[in-house]
């Protein structure tokens, strides 16, 4: 990117443009990836397969050799420091939990390799049992657990050296939905009581949004933006973050004067910009902004879209509702119990101007 | 980088233990078969042709390949039909005891061939466990001489050779699933032509190593040959072993273990085109 | 036919597969327990005096000593040049590996009658005739495509990231071989060597042209044994050895089953 972030006086984690190309590849699989990240904060990368998140994720433990770039841990440069003394934790996506090893042995194996005697060593490690809810498993084989306890194991064992960074790896991949949920916030009440600095990789927006203190959103090899969950969803920087997160309207807008954009074939919309712009840009609008009214009532004719809905499907607890306006298909949301329109009917749509956020290029 | 050039230097010692165990053997070998008579004066020729010519102007050894070919072909003939029943029983059997019938299966593998050579000769000797019954059923009044012969080398050799061929034949029917029977018979197939039209074809692969396997184990076995044929079974390689340590010709020796070697490799590339050609038939 | 004479048919056919093909293992285990001094089937008495007999034949017993004190070194040597090998093959990224695995696997195909003419004749200017060290040496030849194949496969199925996760873990690479590589390698190692170890305890080819009286194997002994005589001796002796190679195809069925150790 770049505006790169100003390097924050309380980060604890500095990453400055990482650069990965594979050979072969035409395009680098990270690209000049930066982001500063405060102690005891939780970051995820999120995007699809084949973002390069999980490269980065890699280049930041160590497992892959940065062709650019360099990160910083605690002041410390890591760029010379050899992968088995970085002092990380790291959950791998298949767990990688040691096959011929029972899981207290497992879990004490960081601490085993710093050489810390088997007393004090068990010590730690049922600690960490006790944590992860595994005190009656210690002496089990790894291929007698079920996924969700192979997870706490790895976790488990990740934490143990109470590691400056921990590092998570698509860690919740392979668990069944209920479980995948109820270890999010496993995973997030341990990271925040051992206070660990915290980096995982999702292609999951919801347990980005749900889990992270702050998000990277990759695409392409490119950071698109970092920020809160709540920054991200609401004012999202580019049209591939408005689409990649959650479920948004995209119109067309050129200028008309300040506080107005016109809509092609539907005509002028509120917007909360100022600015001019030239050509044509983007509005988005999130479908649970948009309220739906039915009946006549037009005094806000202005700022209000007439459609006729096509579609209404229930989607638990509300419904998605396609409204036709013009030449546009709209996703709206209405709360379940609320009068529902029937298909065809004729309906008007409106939406605060501050809940319009006006982005770069066309849809 | 290092690491390339460490991986290529694990492989070094290796490779020097199988260039003294098994490279300079065979290239001795070759060699060999082309040096002169034993009994010519020393320095008399570099290359001489003379053992292979000896081999091919003597009808006798051209009767000896014959035979050692035609005892391939009747063990293999023999071996892989009555191996297949076991495979196919192995491959399905949902029994609890299936594990233990594999391993009984494969286990006289590890055990001795002369052991088992040792105890055919029992079983065919002429005091032995068929004499003694059908004597004692009255079917026989004298002892046949079931052993020291082609016939009791054939027993025993099937025998020998067959848990190679349940293995091949194992390894090679992955695709063939209950499933694919069934749905044959659900749609009206009677049994035999669900065996001929979808079971044997589906092993077929399998069934072409092991028939491989078995020849070529077959027609270099000296063991069995030797002791079964009580000297009158003569093939390759019970020539090839007299011609060393008794007549101590070793060029004649080398031409036949030359030959036999030539015959492996025929052998070898028949069943790479037959593979092939199972695997593409266009 | 209706089913139940099916299923009958079949299991007698089965039955009788499996009664052939152990027969002969069957009928010398029977014998070896026979009195008389002649072979004969079956046994008319019981008893334990050939293998008493046995015990006291040195020539057996030497032979037994031989047989294995060369299984052990030649399966020991072969795990580890194998074992290296397997490493390089499976690890390295250099041209020609496909070439060198199938070196590494080619005297697999090579008869033993060929192996063991050409053995001999190298063996013998070096003096290595009718020696321990040369059948310790052709053993190791005839096993080492055996054990690279056993330990490559394991090599292959570990998960890179259980490395990763050892070095993340603060392990080096001294200790990342020693504390995971090696320990999940090891029922194949295991495996390995035990098929080395019998394959070596049953050879009899190569023994028949390089051994010789200072050096004579088990195989060989038997071999020599049952020309001339066939008494329940050799029947006992025979159960013993079978007895012995048991625990190995144990340890090889319980480490990465039989039949992917010998399969092909």
């Amino acid at each position: 990117m770049a505006e790169t972030i100003p390097p924050a006086a309380d980060a604890f984690l500095h990453v400055r443009d990482l650069t990965k190309q594979y050979p072969g590849s035409p395009r680098p699989a990270v690209d000049r990836a930066s982001f500063d990240l405060g102690k005891g904060r939780m970051l995820a990368l999120l995007g699809s397969s084949g973002c390069g998140k999980t490269t980065l994720l890699r280049m930041i433990a160590g497992l892959v050799p940065p062709q650019g770039g360099h990160v910083m841990l605690g002041g410390r440069d890591m760029g010379h420091v050899p992968l088995h003394q970085r002092q990380m934790g790291m959950v791998f996506q298949s767990y990688a939990l040691f096959p011929h090893m029972d899981v207290a042995r497992n879990v004490g194996f960081g601490l085993e390799m710093k050489g810390m005697p088997a007393s004090q060593r068990n010590a730690a490690v049922r600690r960490m049992l006790e944590l992860t809810h595994l005190e009656n498993l210690a002496d089990r084989r790894i291929s007698a657990l079920s996924g969700g306890q192979q997870q706490r194991v790895a976790l488990a064992r990740a934490l143990a050296t109470e590691p400056a960074l921990l590092l998570l790896d698509e860690p919740l991949a392979n668990l069944d939905v209920k479980l995948r949920e109820a270890m999010r916030a496993e995973i997030r009440a341990l990271q925040k009581r051992m206070d660990v600095t915290c980096l995982f990789v999702t292609h999951d927006q919801d347990e980005a949004l749900s889990t992270a203190d702050e998000i990277a959103v990759m695409s392409e090899g490119v950071i698109q933006q970092i920020g809160t969950p709540q920054d991200i969803y609401e004012r999202p920087a580019n049209r591939f973050v408005a689409g990649f997160i959650g479920r948004a309207n995209f119109l067309p807008a050129l200028w008309q004067r300040p506080g107005w954009a016109e809509v092609p074939e539907l005509g002028l919309l509120a917007i909360a910009e100022h600015e001019r712009w030239q050509g044509t840009r983007t509005l988005m609008v999130r479908p649970h902004a948009i309220r739906v009214r039915m009946g006549g009532d037009m005094t806000d004719a202005l700022r209000a879209c007439t459609g006729h809905v096509v579609d209404l499907s229930y989607t638990g607890g509300r419904y998605g509702c396609q409204v036709r306006v013009g030449p546009y298909l709209m996703e709206t949301e209405l709360e379940a119990g609320t009068r529902l329109p029937i298909r065809g009917q004729e309906v008007q749509l409106d939406w605060p101007a501050h809940r319009t956020r006006v982005l770069d290029g066309t849809p | 980088m290092t690491t390339r050039l460490m991986h290529r230097m694990l492989l070094l010692p290796g490779l020097v233990a199988l260039v003294v165990t098994f490279c300079l053997p065979v290239a001795w070998l070759l060699h060999m078969s082309f040096m002169p008579e034993p009994d010519s004066p020393p320095g008399h020729a570099a290359i001489s042709f003379h053992a292979y010519a000896q081999v091919l102007e003597d009808g006798f050894y051209w009767w000896v390949v014959w035979q050692t070919v035609r005892i391939g072909l009747v063990v293999t003939c023999l071996t892989v039909p009555l191996s297949f029943p076991i495979a196919l029983f192995l491959s399905r059997s949902t029994s609890p005891w299936r594990g233990t019938l594999a391993a009984l299966a494969v286990a006289p593998l590890l055990t001795s061939t002369v052991i088992r050579t040792y105890g055919w000769m029992v079983i065919l000797g002429r005091h032995g466990l068929i004499n003694r019954t059908l004597l004692g059923l009255g079917v026989l009044s004298m002892p046949v001489r079931l052993d020291n012969g082609t016939f009791a080398t054939i027993v025993a050799l099937v025998e020998i050779l067959m848990p190679y061929a349940i293995i091949s034949i194992l390894g090679g029917m992955g695709r063939l699933t209950v499933e694919l029977e069934q749905a044959a018979a659900l749609l009206g197939a009677p049994l035999w032509k669900v065996f001929m039209r979808i079971t044997v074809p589906l092993a077929l692969p399998g069934l072409l190593t092991a028939s491989l396997l078995v020849f070529v184990l077959s027609i270099s076995s000296l063991v069995t040959p030797q002791l079964m044929g009580g000297g009158r079974v003569f093939v390759l390689s019970t020539e090839i072993f007299s011609q060393t340590t008794q007549a101590l010709n070793w060029p004649l020796a080398g031409a036949l273990s030359t030959l036999l070697l030539a015959l492996f490799g025929s052998v070898i590339v028949l069943y790479q085109r037959a593979a092939r050609r199972l695997e593409d038939p266009a | 036919m209706n089913p139940l004479a099916r299923t009958l048919v079949w299991r007698g056919l089965i039955t009788a597969l499996y009664v052939f093909l152990l027969a002969p293992i069957i009928v010398v285990a029977c014998v070896s327990f026979d009195t008389r001094p002649y072979l004969d089937f079956p046994p008319r008495s019981l008893s334990l005096g050939s293998y008493a007999g046995v015990v006291r034949n040195h020539v057996f017993f030497e032979a037994m000593l031989t047989s294995m004190l060369i299984g052990a070194i030649a399966a020991t040597c072969s795990v580890v040049l194998g074992t290296m090998a397997s490493f390089g093959l499976v690890r390295g990224r250099f041209r020609g590996r496909a070439v060198f695995a199938w070196f590494f696997l080619s005297p697999m195909l090579a008869p033993h009658i060929v192996l063991a003419v050409g053995l001999m004749m190298t063996l013998q200017p070096l003096g290595l005739l009718n020696t321990l060290s040369g059948l310790v040496l052709a053993h190791i030849g005839i096993t080492l495509p055996y054990t690279v194949r056993i330990v490559s496969m394991g090599l292959s199925r570990i998960d890179p990231a259980w490395e990763e996760a050892a070095r993340v873990h603060g392990a080096s690479g001294g200790k990342v071989l020693w504390h995971v590589t090696l320990p999940v390698l090891r029922p194949n190692m295991l495996a390995a060597g035990m098929i080395a170890f019998l394959i070596s305890f049953d050879e009899a080819v190569i023994a028949l042209f390089i051994a010789g009286r200072h050096a004579t194997t088990l195989p060989l002994a038997i071999y020599e044994y049952i020309q001339f005589r066939t008494d329940p001796q050799v029947a006992a002796l025979s159960v013993i050895v079978i007895v012995v190679s048991l625990l190995p195809i144990i340890v090889i069925e319980r480490s990465i089953s039989l039949r992917r150790a010998v399969g092909s």
